[in-house]
């Protein structure tokens, strides 16, 4: 079962974002979504890659589904598509709610 | 130490854009970013208490909240303004 937590997390975070999506019936076009992750995926996990060779942290590779790109654990790619579409449910839905420029 | 200096310098990076460059909605940037911190006090201390992220505290500042190091709050703040100033800049561009 502790294999399967970080994917529990990613998917818990996953059902947040589509629950305030749709709850605060909150518009996203999912191609500029994309368009939008995908520079900061590229940026983060390049300086995720760079942190674990350079020893500033490492993964409990036993505690995860143990597939490994790079030197990135599956999960923790997926990570850097998933947080950052939560956070664009979120600015957006701060955006309709939270006072207007 | 270098894990501290990049941890600031991406998320000054990442400030000054959103707030000095694209003028982004101030209060709404305090709100998403005490959203990310909360959740990262939850989430990340979590996940480092079950052994998924393991710190090397001897290039860190020492200084935990509680468990993780501060430069992942850094770390995290970065990713989630960035995210925003990509979005931002993506759905103004064709608008």
């Amino acid at each position: 079962m502790e294999n399967f937590y970080y994917i529990i997390y990613l998917l818990v975070v996953l059902f947040s974002a589509f629950l305030i999506k749709a709850v605060g019936r909150i518009e996203i076009n999912y191609s500029k979504a994309l368009g939008a992750i995908v520079p900061v995926f590229v940026i983060f996990l390049l300086w995720d890659i760079a942190a674990t060779e350079l020893g500033h942290w490492e993964f409990g590779l036993d505690k995860m589904l143990g597939l490994v790109v790079v030197n990135q654990p599956i999960e923790e790619i997926a990570f850097f598509l998933v947080i950052p579409f939560f956070h664009i449910v979120v600015w957006e839905a701060l955006k309709k709610f939270v006072g207007r420029i | 130490m270098e894990y501290t200096i990049i941890s600031v310098i991406a998320m000054t990076v990442c400030l000054y854009y959103s707030l000095i460059v694209m003028k982004l909605h101030s209060k709404r940037l305090v709100l998403i970013s005490r959203i990310s911190i909360f959740f990262q006090l939850i989430f990340d201390n979590y996940m480092t208490s079950l052994g998924l992220w393991i710190f090397d505290f001897s290039k860190t500042l020492g200084i935990t909240v509680p468990i993780i190091p501060l430069e992942n709050l850094f770390f995290g703040l970065a990713l989630t303004i960035a995210t925003v100033v990509s979005w931002e800049i993506v759905t103004k561009k064709k608008a």
